[in-house]
């Protein structure tokens, strides 16, 4: 790889930086990647996906009202001029980027293709991959463990499992490997889903997945929407990805999920197939040749979580509180709210490693006509069995008082049947709460602040980048 | 998290296709499927495993001629998982699903085809889907339905028969006469076996019978005119005169309910339809369309209609009472 110039040729100093959620998602990435857009839109800004896939959704309101929920393009992209790269290992989906460029174009912004770089290395999601993920989590029933239903999972664990099968964005240009690729792929995933799903419970939602894969049509289909695609939007070598991102004079890594839903740092199962940190940011930057980065984590004042998985301090009471674009329908089921966490966010500061500051959103939701919030500062074990079952394993909590859980501790960085131990502990919990509610932001923010070992730096009190207010400064 | 909402509509589009689909592309077949083809048949097997300890053996006959191509189509696009849904509704347990084709055997290539019997929506669905929709027919006012009962009563063996005295149930949808007699080269012909002569329909009928609950749907009260009377000779109350054939599902479903006493009458019917959300009017029209065989089930239930002042009757006067009395 080419070194990184330290200064662009126009003498403007190259700032790096990464919007990393420290929840469950739903935090305001959207948001705060379209404010820094905004702020260094006069040089040139690209924005960098370095992980998940097509089940990001990043919201993004402007003053005039437009909205655009980001999944595949950058939140930055109502800014003119500025780029998104899909960087690998994001896992793309190319008729899902189709989709979501007619919803662009509905809002107004119709050169998106035009300024998308994907590396040729990603991974893509075929219809097969989304139908049996699907029925994976179709079969789990009950243990469902909140997938989004893009595929994305099933992407990444069949190119793990069959590697020679995987399909790369590059090869979507070359057709008759594609056909060929795209035919063995069907027939490899119709077998393992007969082979570990053929008894899985009759629900309506699978027989159309069934017969999708086992139809001989839509391999056809999807080909010539995803040669569409990669015609307009030609997979490139690491070589020009590097190029890009060097030649601008703000990078932005715009982070899907967040730390608590991260493949190895979550809790198991509820996880995404994807690396969150700034380790994952790390490594997309180092094999652009970009230098120092500047990450910062962003959440709300309270908690939020999309889908299955413990929450220890949800509360429906907080459900009065507006919610524009997270309603709880389609694949994921339940959209639910909880109050802010100190154990989780210590525990999601613990597994990114040190900040250099926080962005945090909806600090508006102190009002006098809102549900107050209220700070949890520790957990207590719900029922006797569940605390003989914690409270002999010191590893995996800290515990301040007898009684009193205040941190979760990590073992190892690729251990699940600890992060399984954690997701039982915590669907255990029982939130202890500071005696008085969050008086205001303020309150809030000093409290953030000492958990996370950091500024708040950039605070928003409304849906658009016009509501965002600098609080400790950004200096970049 | 996210939402998934773009990939999820891309991942609709090329589902739903099958919707947005003509019924030549969703019935590829472009003549009798080698695995339909009933030549040489011996005998198409319903049996109770350990998985379905209970099967329950149900035989749809779909009229493949041009004006009754509606029928499978809706199946495949739409019908089938709800038929499922709504047997599960009526605690029918182990369904196992026969699909069977009739056409025309004057004039058609494949009057009579055969799928097997299955347990899980996706075979389920390829029998269907393979069936080919030859649109043939036409002239003669006669389809070869005697066809189907003969197939039955010969070529079938059913576990619910010989382990549990319990008949399965055929659903044939139609709207012309059948022959009246199975035409032994046409036997020959299309099941390669011989027969002695041929047989009056009023004899395979009373054949397939003894292993089989016998019903004959007509798809919309029109079409009730050309062949009603007939099949009413033949079946009775079994001849099921729908008035759409939107309600073929719902109906099939409502039979077996009833006659396995899963649904006590025709309340019932409407509640579990309901339930399971059905459209008010396609609620009615099934009832309305059932009415005569459910009567036929439960013969108290006329008297009790017309039972005025007796137990059970409304403690509210009528309107008219309560206006002028």
């Amino acid at each position: 790889m080419v070194a990184a110039p330290v200064r662009l040729s126009h003498g403007v100093s190259r700032r790096a930086l990464s919007l990393i959620g420290l929840g469950f998602g739903d935090c305001g990435k959207g948001l705060f990647t379209d404010h820094v857009c905004r702020r260094w839109a006069r040089d040139s800004v690209t924005v960098v996906r370095y992980n998940g896939g097509a089940q990001a959704g990043h919201n993004v309101v402007l003053p005039d009202g437009r909205h655009h929920t980001f999944s595949q393009f950058a939140a930055g992209s109502f800014v003119p001029n500025v780029w998104t790269v899909l960087a690998f290992p994001v896992i793309v989906h190319p008729t899902a980027l189709l989709v979501e460029h007619e919803h662009l174009v509905r809002q107004g912004v119709v050169d998106a293709f035009a300024r998308l770089l994907v590396d040729s290395r990603c991974l893509v999601t075929t219809p097969f991959h989304q139908a049996l993920g699907r029925l994976r989590e179709l079969a789990r029933a009950a243990n469902a463990h909140g997938s989004c239903g893009a595929g994305v999972g099933e992407t990444v664990r069949h190119a793990q499992h069959r590697p020679e099968q995987a399909l790369r964005y590059g090869e979507l240009t070359n057709g008759s490997r594609l056909r060929d690729k795209v035919a063995v792929m069907q027939r490899s995933l119709l077998e393992e889903a007969e082979q570990a799903l053929a008894d899985a419970a009759f629900d309506p939602r699978a027989a159309p997945e069934w017969a999708l894969l086992r139809d001989a049509r839509v391999g056809e289909r999807w080909i010539e929407q995803a040669m569409g695609v990669a015609a307009r939007v030609p997979g490139c070598e690491p070589g020009r990805i590097a190029e890009r991102l060097q030649g601008s004079a703000t990078v932005v890594f715009e982070g899907a999920q967040g730390m608590l839903l991260d493949e190895w740092a979550g809790f198991h199962p509820h996880t995404t197939w994807s690396s969150v940190g700034p380790a994952a940011v790390r490594a997309v930057a180092d094999d652009a040749g970009i230098g120092d980065v500047k990450h910062f984590g962003v959440l709300r004042s309270y908690l939020t979580r999309h889908g299955r998985g413990p929450m220890p301090t949800h509360d429906p009471g907080l459900d009065a509180v507006p919610e524009a674009h997270n309603a709880s329908d389609g694949w994921q089921g339940e959209f639910r709210r909880g109050h802010p966490d100190a154990v989780l966010l210590a525990y999601a500061r613990l597994c990114a490693g040190p900040l250099d500051g926080l962005f945090v959103s909806h600090l508006d939701a102190f009002g006098a006509n809102q549900p107050p919030l209220r700070w949890c500062h520790g957990y207590r074990i719900q029922g006797d069995g569940d605390s003989a079952a914690f409270h002999g394993s010191s590893y995996d909590v800290d515990r301040v008082q007898s009684d009193l859980i205040v941190g979760l501790r990590r073992r190892g960085d690729r251990d699940l049947d600890h992060q399984t131990t954690l997701t039982r502990l915590l669907s255990a919990a029982r939130p202890a709460y500071e005696r008085e509610a969050l008086r205001d932001a303020a309150a809030l923010i000093r409290r953030y602040e000492d958990v996370a070992g950091c500024r708040v730096r950039l605070g928003s009190f409304g849906p658009s980048h016009e509501a965002v207010r600098s609080l400790a400064g950004l200096d970049l | 998290m996210g939402h998934g909402n773009y990939s999820h509509a891309a991942h609709q589009a090329m589902l739903a296709d099958r919707a947005a689909l003509s019924a030549n592309e969703i019935f590829a077949q472009r003549g009798c499927h080698a695995l339909m083809d009933p030549r040489g048949l011996k005998a198409r097997e319903s049996r109770d495993s350990a998985d379905h300890p209970n099967s329950m053996p149900i035989v749809f006959a779909l009229d493949v001629t041009g004006s009754m191509g509606a029928i499978p189509r809706q199946l495949a696009t739409r019908d089938l998982p709800n038929f499922m849904k709504l047997l599960q509704a009526c605690s029918i347990q182990d369904p196992q699903l026969l699909f069977m084709a009739v056409g025309d055997a004057t004039s058609d290539r494949a009057p009579l085809q055969v799928g097997q019997f299955e347990s899980t929506a996706e075979l389920m669905d390829q029998w269907l889907t393979w069936s080919y929709l030859e649109e043939g027919g036409g002239g003669t006012g006669s389809e070869s339905y005697e066809l189907v009962f003969y197939t039955l009563a010969q070529h079938t063996d059913l576990d619910s028969w010989s382990k549990r005295k319990k008949r399965g149930y055929l659903f044939m949808t139609g709207d012309e006469l059948p022959y009246p007699a199975v035409a032994r080269h046409q036997v020959s012909a299309l099941l390669g076996e011989v027969l002695d002569e041929d047989i009056p329909v009023e004899e395979v009928i009373a054949a397939a019978a003894e292993t089989y609950h016998l019903f004959f749907l007509i798809p919309d009260l029109q079409r009730r005119r050309r062949c009603e009377a007939r099949w009413r000779e033949l079946l009775g109350d079994n001849v099921i005169c729908m008035e759409s054939p939107d309600d073929t599902c719902a109906v099939a479903a409502a039979i077996v309910g009833l006659t396995e006493g899963a649904l006590a009458n025709l309340d019932a019917v409407a509640n579990t339809m309901k339930s399971q959300g059905i459209a008010a009017d396609r609620v009615s029209a099934t009832v309305r369309a059932l009415k005569p065989y459910a009567t036929r089930l439960d013969p108290d239930a006329v008297r009790r209609m017309h039972l005025v002042g007796g137990a059970g009757a409304p403690a509210r006067a009528p309107w008219w009472r309560r206006l002028f009395g």
